[in-house]
């Protein structure tokens, strides 16, 4: 049972490193925008599966705070890019 | 039992998840990659998340799980629709997907007709005339005769001439006055007999061609031929081309434009500019 957790952060290590190819590639800023958004979701279910390896529920908080930061980090990223401020 | 479902659900979600970075790092253009990675990451993340809620059973995870799903499922797609159109407004093109062999030019002149709808222009004669012509690029560098003897021979067996002839009455009318009417373009034109023809053909030559001391090194040339009946029909797609060739960046994109496609695109494009111009 643990294993397949193992198993499943193993993959997710792996979808991680994809997204970071993409991150550093590029070509355009929207895609470096787009693979760090994901990556934030991927960070989110790693966490969410650390909960579940160690039984500590503070976990589903970070998981919790990270996938609203990255929303809102990804948002500012989006308007910055657009040549606008935040608060357009 | 409540376990394996929710182990199913996890490796459910995983599989998600690896298949939205794949296609992050697969697909051409941030639109597709936006369209593969953010719905697949979505729909992962929430049955993982939904799996874990059902996997440990606990009061405080089923809540704080359920919550982080729920935020999660709003707030990736607002993410994404964000960077979509922070993408567009910034102007990143939409990058061809099917291969070039298969589709030839089919799928940028769809979007340009798109765009047409869009902004309610009427595509008028010039314009088909343009989309239609064939557009030359010359690789190598000619001389004056050499090309008119090319025009000749592409345009005599659609205007239902012999190609001396045409190539004849072309250099004839070269002598009585050059037709390069600014330094790097030359718009050579006759009018020939018959009734109701018209052709255009276009050629960018990269190397120049040497049409006049004043005009050493013509890059765009722009061969009109019609009949007497169509003259002014004629004298409108000079004057169109005139506005078009005119513009001062025009040079440049002509002549950094990849292929045949590409030129009938920019100059499609600037004449559309024309239009709204007008």
């Amino acid at each position: 049972m643990e294993n397949l957790i193992y198993f499943s952060m193993l993959v997710l290590l792996l979808a991680s490193y994809l997204g970071l190819y993409r991150v550093i590639k590029g070509p355009t800023a929207p895609d470096r925008i787009v693979a760090i958004d994901i990556l934030g979701l991927i960070l989110v279910n790693f966490c969410a599966l650390l909960t579940v390896l160690t039984g500590e529920d503070f976990y589903m908080g970070v998981a919790l705070a990270w996938a609203l930061l990255s929303f809102i980090g990804s948002i500012a990223l989006a308007k910055r890019l657009e040549g606008k401020e935040f608060d357009e | 039992m409540n376990e394996y479902i929710g182990l199913i659900l996890i490796n459910l979600g995983i599989v998600f998840n690896l298949v939205s970075c794949l296609g992050l790092v697969r697909l051409p253009d941030v639109y597709t990659r936006l369209q593969s990675s953010t719905k697949a990451v979505t729909m992962g993340t929430s049955l993982v998340l939904l799996g874990i809620a059902i996997f440990t059973g606990s009061g405080s995870v089923i809540a704080k799980s359920l919550l982080t799903g729920f935020f999660v499922f709003i707030t990736a797609p607002t993410a994404a629709h964000a960077i979509a159109r922070s993408a567009h407004n910034s102007g990143i093109r939409v990058e061809r997907i099917t291969a070039e062999g298969l589709i030839g030019r089919t799928i940028e002149y769809e979007l340009l007709d798109v765009i047409r709808v869009g902004e309610k222009f009427e595509k008028d004669r010039f314009d088909f005339f343009l989309e239609t012509c064939p557009i030359f690029d010359l690789e190598e560098s000619l001389t004056e005769q050499q090309l008119f003897e090319r025009v000749s021979k592409i345009l005599a067996p659609r205007l239902n001439m012999e190609p001396e002839t045409l190539e004849n009455k072309l250099l004839d009318r070269e002598q009585e006055a050059t037709t390069a009417l600014a330094p790097r373009v030359a718009f050579p034109h006759v009018i020939v007999e018959g009734k109701n023809m018209f052709e255009m053909v276009i050629f960018r030559a990269r190397q120049g061609v040497n049409f006049s001391a004043d005009a050493p090194d013509v890059k765009a040339i722009f061969v009109l031929v019609g009949t007497e009946d169509q003259w002014h029909f004629y004298l409108r797609s000079m004057a169109a081309l005139a506005t078009i060739v005119r513009e001062e960046d025009f040079f440049d994109d002509w002549l950094a434009a990849g292929g045949i496609e590409q030129l009938h695109q920019l100059l499609l494009e600037r004449s559309r500019r024309r239009h709204n111009a007008d």
